[in-house]
Protein backbone atom coordinates (compact mmCIF):
# COMPACT_ATOMS: atom_id res chain seq x y z
CA UNK A 1 0.00 0.00 0.00
CA UNK A 2 1.58 3.17 -0.94
CA UNK A 3 2.73 5.84 1.53
CA UNK A 4 0.74 9.34 0.96
CA UNK A 5 2.51 12.31 2.65
CA UNK A 6 0.13 16.11 2.28
CA UNK A 7 2.78 18.96 2.44
CA UNK A 8 0.63 22.31 3.57
CA UNK A 9 1.89 25.71 5.13
CA UNK A 10 1.70 29.19 5.61
CA UNK A 11 3.44 30.41 2.57
CA UNK A 12 2.26 28.41 -0.32
CA UNK A 13 5.40 28.87 -2.40
CA UNK A 14 7.46 27.21 0.39
CA UNK A 15 4.64 24.13 0.16
CA UNK A 16 5.56 23.53 -3.76
CA UNK A 17 9.08 23.91 -3.16
CA UNK A 18 9.58 21.17 -0.40
CA UNK A 19 6.64 18.81 -2.29
CA UNK A 20 8.57 18.86 -5.17
CA UNK A 21 11.98 18.44 -3.18
CA UNK A 22 10.63 15.81 -1.73
CA UNK A 23 9.48 13.67 -4.95
CA UNK A 24 13.14 14.30 -6.33
CA UNK A 25 14.33 13.43 -3.16
CA UNK A 26 11.98 10.44 -3.08
CA UNK A 27 13.22 9.62 -6.49
CA UNK A 28 16.83 9.23 -5.74
CA UNK A 29 16.27 7.19 -2.65
CA UNK A 30 14.58 4.43 -5.42
CA UNK A 31 11.12 4.68 -4.41
CA UNK A 32 7.99 5.43 -7.45
CA UNK A 33 6.95 8.95 -6.48
CA UNK A 34 4.23 11.21 -7.60
CA UNK A 35 3.14 14.55 -7.18
CA UNK A 36 -0.02 15.64 -7.15
CA UNK A 37 -1.14 19.62 -7.00
CA UNK A 38 -4.06 19.60 -4.08
CA UNK A 39 -4.17 23.59 -3.73
CA UNK A 40 -7.51 25.16 -4.57
CA UNK A 41 -5.93 26.55 -7.67
CA UNK A 42 -5.65 23.06 -9.21
CA UNK A 43 -8.98 22.55 -11.68
CA UNK A 44 -11.15 20.17 -11.34
CA UNK A 45 -11.06 17.50 -14.62
CA UNK A 46 -14.12 16.22 -17.15
CA UNK A 47 -14.40 12.55 -15.01
CA UNK A 48 -14.72 14.81 -11.62
CA UNK A 49 -17.12 17.29 -13.52
CA UNK A 50 -19.40 14.41 -15.18
CA UNK A 51 -19.17 12.48 -11.96
CA UNK A 52 -21.39 15.95 -10.55
CA UNK A 53 -23.19 16.58 -13.71
CA UNK A 54 -24.39 12.75 -13.24
CA UNK A 55 -25.80 13.15 -9.56
CA UNK A 56 -26.42 16.67 -8.44
CA UNK A 57 -27.18 18.00 -12.01
CA UNK A 58 -29.83 14.83 -12.61
CA UNK A 59 -31.94 16.31 -9.26
CA UNK A 60 -31.93 19.90 -10.35
CA UNK A 61 -33.06 18.47 -13.72
CA UNK A 62 -35.46 16.58 -12.22
CA UNK A 63 -36.26 19.51 -9.70
CA UNK A 64 -36.89 21.62 -13.39
CA UNK A 65 -33.78 23.49 -13.57
CA UNK A 66 -32.53 24.20 -17.22
CA UNK A 67 -29.35 22.43 -18.32
CA UNK A 68 -26.32 24.04 -17.89
CA UNK A 69 -22.88 23.54 -19.82
CA UNK A 70 -20.16 21.37 -17.79
CA UNK A 71 -17.80 24.04 -17.60
CA UNK A 72 -20.40 25.95 -15.32
CA UNK A 73 -20.24 22.30 -13.11
CA UNK A 74 -16.10 22.83 -12.91
CA UNK A 75 -16.21 26.10 -10.85
CA UNK A 76 -18.33 24.78 -8.13
CA UNK A 77 -15.96 25.26 -5.02
CA UNK A 78 -14.38 22.13 -3.60
CA UNK A 79 -14.65 20.35 -7.47
CA UNK A 80 -10.10 20.69 -7.82
CA UNK A 81 -10.09 19.74 -4.89
CA UNK A 82 -12.37 16.15 -5.07
CA UNK A 83 -10.39 15.85 -8.38
CA UNK A 84 -7.11 15.94 -6.58
CA UNK A 85 -8.27 12.94 -4.24
CA UNK A 86 -9.37 11.11 -7.35
CA UNK A 87 -6.39 11.75 -8.67
CA UNK A 88 -4.43 10.70 -5.82
CA UNK A 89 -6.62 7.49 -5.17
CA UNK A 90 -5.55 6.34 -8.68
CA UNK A 91 -1.87 7.24 -8.61
CA UNK A 92 -1.60 5.34 -5.08
CA UNK A 93 -2.39 2.38 -6.97
CA UNK A 94 0.87 2.20 -8.84
CA UNK A 95 3.43 4.26 -7.20
CA UNK A 96 5.22 3.59 -3.72
CA UNK A 97 4.59 7.34 -2.49
CA UNK A 98 2.04 9.92 -3.61
CA UNK A 99 3.02 13.11 -2.64
CA UNK A 100 0.11 15.92 -2.02
CA UNK A 101 1.12 19.68 -2.75
CA UNK A 102 -1.86 20.73 -0.31
CA UNK A 103 -1.15 24.45 -0.11
CA UNK A 104 -2.11 26.61 2.66
CA UNK A 105 -3.59 25.57 5.94
CA UNK A 106 -7.29 26.60 5.10
CA UNK A 107 -7.05 24.29 1.59
CA UNK A 108 -5.41 21.81 3.17
CA UNK A 109 -8.03 21.58 5.56
CA UNK A 110 -11.10 21.70 2.92
CA UNK A 111 -8.91 18.73 1.25
CA UNK A 112 -8.68 16.62 4.20
CA UNK A 113 -12.25 17.89 5.40
CA UNK A 114 -14.51 17.23 1.71
CA UNK A 115 -14.71 13.16 1.79
CA UNK A 116 -16.12 13.28 5.03
CA UNK A 117 -18.29 16.36 4.69
CA UNK A 118 -19.82 14.81 1.15
CA UNK A 119 -20.39 11.79 2.53
CA UNK A 120 -22.66 13.57 5.59
CA UNK A 121 -24.42 15.23 2.85
CA UNK A 122 -25.05 12.46 0.45
CA UNK A 123 -26.00 10.23 3.46
CA UNK A 124 -28.64 12.78 3.93
CA UNK A 125 -29.57 13.15 0.18
CA UNK A 126 -29.93 8.72 0.37
CA UNK A 127 -33.45 8.69 1.57
CA UNK A 128 -36.12 6.19 0.93
CA UNK A 129 -37.68 9.21 -0.94
CA UNK A 130 -35.11 9.95 -3.33
CA UNK A 131 -35.00 6.18 -3.84
CA UNK A 132 -38.80 5.93 -4.49
CA UNK A 133 -38.58 9.30 -6.82
CA UNK A 134 -38.97 8.64 -10.70
CA UNK A 135 -39.17 11.03 -13.52
CA UNK A 136 -42.30 11.43 -15.80
CA UNK A 137 -40.58 8.76 -17.71
CA UNK A 138 -40.32 6.51 -15.00
CA UNK A 139 -37.06 6.61 -14.54
CA UNK A 140 -34.53 6.77 -11.35
CA UNK A 141 -33.83 10.21 -10.84
CA UNK A 142 -30.11 10.12 -9.31
CA UNK A 143 -30.21 7.32 -6.61
CA UNK A 144 -28.14 5.29 -7.97
CA UNK A 145 -25.34 7.81 -9.03
CA UNK A 146 -25.63 9.53 -5.86
CA UNK A 147 -25.09 6.06 -4.12
CA UNK A 148 -21.74 5.60 -6.12
CA UNK A 149 -20.93 9.01 -5.46
CA UNK A 150 -21.04 8.15 -1.76
CA UNK A 151 -19.32 5.05 -2.37
CA UNK A 152 -16.08 6.97 -3.72
CA UNK A 153 -16.02 9.81 -1.32
CA UNK A 154 -15.78 7.39 1.38
CA UNK A 155 -13.09 5.23 -0.73
CA UNK A 156 -11.19 8.72 -0.76
CA UNK A 157 -11.97 9.89 3.32
CA UNK A 158 -10.72 6.09 4.00
CA UNK A 159 -7.48 6.72 2.22
CA UNK A 160 -6.82 9.88 3.45
CA UNK A 161 -7.42 8.77 7.66
CA UNK A 162 -5.17 5.43 7.05
CA UNK A 163 -1.64 5.69 9.31
CA UNK A 164 0.63 5.44 6.10
CA UNK A 165 -1.10 8.97 5.10
CA UNK A 166 0.82 11.76 7.26
CA UNK A 167 0.84 15.66 6.66
CA UNK A 168 4.12 18.07 7.10
CA UNK A 169 3.65 21.27 7.97
CA UNK A 170 5.99 23.89 6.20
CA UNK A 171 6.04 27.05 8.23
CA UNK A 172 8.77 30.12 8.14
CA UNK A 173 10.62 30.87 11.31
CA UNK A 174 9.33 33.67 13.18
CA UNK A 175 6.64 34.01 15.66
CA UNK A 176 4.02 33.93 13.15
CA UNK A 177 5.25 30.85 11.50
CA UNK A 178 4.89 28.91 15.27
CA UNK A 179 1.60 30.10 15.90
CA UNK A 180 0.36 28.61 12.30
CA UNK A 181 2.02 25.37 13.02
CA UNK A 182 0.23 25.06 16.14
CA UNK A 183 -3.18 25.80 14.43
CA UNK A 184 -2.25 23.31 11.62
CA UNK A 185 -1.55 20.81 14.11
CA UNK A 186 -4.26 21.02 16.20
CA UNK A 187 -7.15 21.04 13.09
CA UNK A 188 -4.85 18.02 10.89
CA UNK A 189 -4.70 16.03 14.26
CA UNK A 190 -8.83 16.17 15.32
CA UNK A 191 -9.52 15.58 11.18
CA UNK A 192 -7.74 12.02 12.17
CA UNK A 193 -4.59 12.62 9.84
CA UNK A 194 -1.40 13.19 11.75
CA UNK A 195 1.29 15.57 11.32
CA UNK A 196 4.47 13.81 11.41
CA UNK A 197 6.95 16.54 11.15
CA UNK A 198 7.60 20.53 10.76
CA UNK A 199 9.62 21.76 8.14
CA UNK A 200 11.48 25.40 9.11
CA UNK A 201 11.61 27.03 5.90
CA UNK A 202 14.23 29.59 4.69
CA UNK A 203 15.72 28.77 8.19
CA UNK A 204 18.91 31.52 8.39
CA UNK A 205 21.89 29.62 8.01
CA UNK A 206 25.45 29.98 9.56
CA UNK A 207 27.18 31.05 6.69
CA UNK A 208 24.89 33.55 5.38
CA UNK A 209 24.61 36.85 6.47
CA UNK A 210 21.35 37.81 8.00
CA UNK A 211 20.52 40.07 10.52
CA UNK A 212 21.27 39.45 13.95
CA UNK A 213 17.24 40.09 14.61
CA UNK A 214 16.38 37.79 12.10
CA UNK A 215 18.39 35.22 13.74
CA UNK A 216 17.44 36.08 17.25
CA UNK A 217 13.65 34.84 16.07
CA UNK A 218 14.44 32.21 13.98
CA UNK A 219 15.58 30.99 17.60
CA UNK A 220 12.90 31.62 19.44
CA UNK A 221 10.35 30.16 16.81
CA UNK A 222 12.33 27.01 17.01
CA UNK A 223 12.08 26.96 20.39
CA UNK A 224 8.40 27.30 20.22
CA UNK A 225 7.60 25.32 17.96
CA UNK A 226 9.89 22.01 19.25
CA UNK A 227 7.98 22.87 22.44
CA UNK A 228 4.42 22.53 21.05
CA UNK A 229 5.31 20.27 18.99
CA UNK A 230 6.21 17.33 20.96
CA UNK A 231 7.21 14.43 19.86
CA UNK A 232 6.78 15.18 16.40
CA UNK A 233 10.06 15.53 14.20
CA UNK A 234 10.49 19.39 13.66
CA UNK A 235 13.72 20.26 11.23
CA UNK A 236 15.33 23.08 9.79
CA UNK A 237 15.51 23.64 5.89
CA UNK A 238 16.92 25.99 3.64
CA UNK A 239 15.60 27.97 0.72
CA UNK A 240 16.61 25.26 -1.63
CA UNK A 241 14.19 22.76 0.72
CA UNK A 242 15.31 19.61 2.86
CA UNK A 243 12.45 17.36 2.53
CA UNK A 244 13.68 15.25 5.80
CA UNK A 245 15.94 15.46 8.83
CA UNK A 246 19.53 14.41 8.35
CA UNK A 247 20.35 11.01 7.75
CA UNK A 248 16.81 10.11 6.89
CA UNK A 249 14.47 8.87 4.23
CA UNK A 250 12.37 11.70 2.60
CA UNK A 251 9.41 8.51 2.75
CA UNK A 252 9.62 9.06 6.69
CA UNK A 253 7.45 9.04 8.46
CA UNK A 254 9.14 10.60 11.56
CA UNK A 255 8.21 10.96 14.99
CA UNK A 256 5.55 10.25 17.22
CA UNK A 257 2.22 10.92 14.74
CA UNK A 258 -0.86 11.62 17.92
CA UNK A 259 -4.12 12.18 15.90
CA UNK A 260 -7.98 11.83 16.97
CA UNK A 261 -8.83 8.26 15.79
CA UNK A 262 -12.25 7.02 16.30
CA UNK A 263 -11.28 3.34 16.32
CA UNK A 264 -9.35 4.10 19.34
CA UNK A 265 -11.95 5.71 21.43
CA UNK A 266 -11.94 3.12 24.83
CA UNK A 267 -14.90 3.92 27.18
CA UNK A 268 -13.77 3.87 31.29
CA UNK A 269 -16.28 2.67 33.44
CA UNK A 270 -16.30 4.60 36.59
CA UNK A 271 -19.39 3.61 39.47
CA UNK A 272 -22.47 5.08 37.55
CA UNK A 273 -20.62 7.20 34.93
CA UNK A 274 -18.97 5.84 31.62
CA UNK A 275 -15.58 8.45 30.28
CA UNK A 276 -14.67 8.48 27.07
CA UNK A 277 -11.18 10.42 26.77
CA UNK A 278 -10.59 12.30 23.28
CA UNK A 279 -6.85 12.87 22.45
CA UNK A 280 -6.04 16.03 21.34
CA UNK A 281 -2.87 18.27 20.60
CA UNK A 282 -2.32 21.21 22.65
CA UNK A 283 -4.45 24.11 21.19
CA UNK A 284 -7.04 21.96 20.56
CA UNK A 285 -7.28 20.85 23.56
CA UNK A 286 -7.77 24.46 24.76
CA UNK A 287 -10.34 25.76 22.27
CA UNK A 288 -12.38 22.71 21.14
CA UNK A 289 -16.28 22.82 21.61
CA UNK A 290 -17.57 18.90 21.91
CA UNK A 291 -20.97 17.86 21.50
CA UNK A 292 -23.45 15.01 20.94
CA UNK A 293 -25.95 14.78 17.66
CA UNK A 294 -27.86 11.53 17.34
CA UNK A 295 -25.60 8.74 17.61
CA UNK A 296 -22.47 10.90 16.83
CA UNK A 297 -20.01 13.17 18.39
CA UNK A 298 -18.73 16.53 17.17
CA UNK A 299 -15.67 17.80 17.59
CA UNK A 300 -15.02 21.64 16.53
CA UNK A 301 -11.97 23.19 16.74
CA UNK A 302 -12.07 26.85 14.62
CA UNK A 303 -13.76 26.29 11.61
CA UNK A 304 -12.77 22.18 11.58
CA UNK A 305 -15.42 19.33 12.13
CA UNK A 306 -15.21 16.41 13.17
CA UNK A 307 -18.07 13.90 13.40
CA UNK A 308 -17.43 10.63 14.74
CA UNK A 309 -19.57 7.69 15.37
CA UNK A 310 -20.05 7.49 19.23
CA UNK A 311 -18.65 4.38 20.99
CA UNK A 312 -22.03 1.98 21.04
CA UNK A 313 -21.92 1.59 24.56
CA UNK A 314 -22.70 5.56 24.57
CA UNK A 315 -25.27 5.52 22.24
CA UNK A 316 -28.26 5.39 25.27
CA UNK A 317 -26.24 7.72 27.49
CA UNK A 318 -26.25 11.43 27.87
CA UNK A 319 -23.47 13.64 28.00
CA UNK A 320 -22.70 15.20 31.47
CA UNK A 321 -20.02 17.08 31.42
CA UNK A 322 -16.29 17.00 30.23
CA UNK A 323 -12.82 17.95 31.33
CA UNK A 324 -9.82 19.14 30.13
CA UNK A 325 -6.92 16.87 30.79
CA UNK A 326 -3.04 16.94 29.83
CA UNK A 327 -3.77 14.78 26.82
CA UNK A 328 -7.26 16.08 25.43
CA UNK A 329 -10.76 16.19 26.91
CA UNK A 330 -12.36 13.40 29.09
CA UNK A 331 -15.94 13.56 28.66
CA UNK A 332 -18.45 12.05 31.27
CA UNK A 333 -21.36 10.20 30.20
CA UNK A 334 -24.56 8.60 32.32
CA UNK A 335 -26.90 6.08 31.18
CA UNK A 336 -30.36 7.83 29.73
CA UNK A 337 -32.85 6.23 32.09
CA UNK A 338 -35.57 7.31 28.89
CA UNK A 339 -33.42 5.83 26.49
CA UNK A 340 -32.78 2.44 28.37
CA UNK A 341 -36.14 1.69 28.65
CA UNK A 342 -37.88 3.60 26.43
CA UNK A 343 -36.15 2.04 23.53
CA UNK A 344 -35.67 5.79 22.13
CA UNK A 345 -33.13 6.54 19.28
CA UNK A 346 -32.07 10.07 19.76
CA UNK A 347 -29.91 12.21 22.56
CA UNK A 348 -31.54 14.89 24.16
CA UNK B 1 -81.15 18.67 -3.74
CA UNK B 2 -83.77 21.16 -2.48
CA UNK B 3 -82.16 21.80 0.87
CA UNK B 4 -78.61 22.51 -0.39
CA UNK B 5 -78.25 26.12 -0.53
CA UNK B 6 -78.55 28.16 -4.16
CA UNK B 7 -76.05 30.45 -6.02
CA UNK B 8 -77.12 33.80 -5.71
CA UNK B 9 -78.62 34.32 -9.09
CA UNK B 10 -80.75 31.37 -9.23
CA UNK B 11 -84.48 32.76 -7.99
CA UNK B 12 -85.80 29.53 -7.07
CA UNK B 13 -88.83 30.01 -8.65
CA UNK B 14 -87.76 28.67 -12.27
CA UNK B 15 -88.68 24.61 -11.65
CA UNK B 16 -87.23 24.29 -15.16
CA UNK B 17 -84.10 23.71 -13.93
CA UNK B 18 -84.39 20.02 -12.67
CA UNK B 19 -81.59 18.08 -13.47
CA UNK B 20 -79.40 21.11 -15.38
CA UNK B 21 -76.51 20.88 -12.55
CA UNK B 22 -74.83 18.17 -10.99
CA UNK B 23 -74.38 17.34 -7.66
CA UNK B 24 -72.66 20.71 -5.84
CA UNK B 25 -72.12 21.89 -9.34
CA UNK B 26 -74.53 25.33 -10.09
CA UNK B 27 -76.69 25.14 -12.96
CA UNK B 28 -76.80 27.56 -16.42
CA UNK B 29 -78.86 30.46 -15.56
CA UNK B 30 -81.01 31.32 -18.24
CA UNK B 31 -80.18 34.62 -20.47
CA UNK B 32 -82.99 36.90 -20.78
CA UNK B 33 -83.91 39.29 -23.58
CA UNK B 34 -81.31 42.08 -24.43
CA UNK B 35 -82.67 45.20 -22.47
CA UNK B 36 -84.70 43.47 -19.89
CA UNK B 37 -82.39 44.66 -17.49
CA UNK B 38 -82.84 48.07 -18.59
CA UNK B 39 -85.79 49.04 -16.63
CA UNK B 40 -84.57 46.68 -13.26
CA UNK B 41 -83.27 49.26 -10.91
CA UNK B 42 -79.94 47.81 -9.09
CA UNK B 43 -80.55 46.57 -5.24
CA UNK B 44 -77.75 46.87 -3.36
CA UNK B 45 -78.96 45.00 -0.68
CA UNK B 46 -79.57 41.96 -2.91
CA UNK B 47 -76.64 41.69 -4.16
CA UNK B 48 -74.74 41.72 -0.91
CA UNK B 49 -77.22 39.16 0.15
CA UNK B 50 -76.34 37.18 -2.93
CA UNK B 51 -72.78 37.80 -2.33
CA UNK B 52 -72.97 36.46 0.64
CA UNK B 53 -75.01 33.19 -0.51
CA UNK B 54 -71.83 32.50 -3.28
CA UNK B 55 -69.58 32.60 0.10
CA UNK B 56 -71.22 29.96 1.33
CA UNK B 57 -72.12 27.69 -1.54
CA UNK B 58 -68.54 28.04 -2.47
CA UNK B 59 -67.53 27.27 0.89
CA UNK B 60 -69.97 24.08 1.24
CA UNK B 61 -69.04 22.86 -2.57
CA UNK B 62 -65.45 23.67 -3.05
CA UNK B 63 -64.01 24.65 0.47
CA UNK B 64 -65.47 21.76 2.04
CA UNK B 65 -64.74 18.83 0.13
CA UNK B 66 -61.32 20.20 0.08
CA UNK B 67 -60.98 20.04 3.43
CA UNK B 68 -60.58 16.22 3.48
CA UNK B 69 -57.84 16.09 0.41
CA UNK B 70 -54.19 15.25 2.14
CA UNK B 71 -52.46 15.36 -0.79
CA UNK B 72 -53.06 17.80 -4.10
CA UNK B 73 -51.87 15.54 -6.41
CA UNK B 74 -54.28 12.91 -5.90
CA UNK B 75 -57.26 14.88 -6.33
CA UNK B 76 -56.61 16.82 -9.72
CA UNK B 77 -60.66 16.87 -10.07
CA UNK B 78 -60.36 19.92 -6.97
CA UNK B 79 -59.86 22.95 -8.12
CA UNK B 80 -58.30 24.43 -4.63
CA UNK B 81 -55.39 21.46 -5.01
CA UNK B 82 -55.34 22.24 -8.83
CA UNK B 83 -54.86 25.79 -7.67
CA UNK B 84 -51.87 24.27 -4.83
CA UNK B 85 -50.22 22.48 -7.34
CA UNK B 86 -49.53 25.20 -10.04
CA UNK B 87 -48.84 27.71 -6.97
CA UNK B 88 -46.50 25.15 -5.24
CA UNK B 89 -45.07 23.58 -8.68
CA UNK B 90 -41.64 21.50 -7.50
CA UNK B 91 -43.14 21.93 -3.34
CA UNK B 92 -44.70 18.49 -4.31
CA UNK B 93 -42.04 15.97 -5.33
CA UNK B 94 -40.18 13.30 -2.72
CA UNK B 95 -37.88 15.57 -1.60
CA UNK B 96 -40.07 17.41 -0.29
CA UNK B 97 -42.09 15.09 1.22
CA UNK B 98 -43.18 14.89 5.19
CA UNK B 99 -40.84 12.68 7.64
CA UNK B 100 -43.86 9.84 7.15
CA UNK B 101 -42.15 9.24 3.88
CA UNK B 102 -38.24 8.92 5.00
CA UNK B 103 -36.79 12.28 5.78
CA UNK B 104 -35.17 12.61 9.32
CA UNK B 105 -35.21 15.67 11.14
CA UNK B 106 -31.78 17.50 11.93
CA UNK B 107 -31.12 16.55 15.61
CA UNK B 108 -29.41 19.61 16.68
CA UNK B 109 -25.96 19.36 18.43
CA UNK B 110 -26.15 18.91 22.50
CA UNK B 111 -23.14 20.76 23.26
CA UNK B 112 -21.14 19.36 26.20
CA UNK B 113 -20.10 22.19 28.93
CA UNK B 114 -16.01 21.73 29.41
CA UNK B 115 -13.86 22.63 32.50
CA UNK B 116 -9.94 23.32 33.12
CA UNK B 117 -9.41 20.03 34.87
CA UNK B 118 -6.46 19.72 37.05
CA UNK B 119 -3.99 19.42 34.53
CA UNK B 120 -5.64 21.49 31.95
Amino acid sequence: MSRLILLAGADTTSVGTLAAATVTALADEGFTAALVNGSEASPADPATTDLLVNSIGRVFAALGADSLPPEAWAAVPGLGHLSALLLVDELAQDSDVVVVDAGSLAQAQQLVELPAVLERLLDAALSPSLAMWRTSEGEDVAFDALAEARRTVSRLGRLLLRRDTTIRLVVPPTAAGAEAMEQGLSAFSTLGVGVEGVILHRYPRKGESWPADVRHAARRALATVREAAGAVAVWKSSAEGRPAPKGRSAAGPFGHVQVLDHEDLGVRIDDESLALDLPLAPLARRTARVGVTGEQLVVAVGAVHRWIELPAVLRRCRPLAGVRTADGVRLEFEPDPGLWMGGGEQHG
Amino acid sequence: MADEPRPWWYSGEDSGDQGVGGEGEPGQPELGEPGDDDAVPIDWTAMLSGAMRMMDWATSAVMAPHAEHEDPAEHPQCVVCRGILLMGGQRTVPAAASDENGRRAATPITWIPISDGPAG
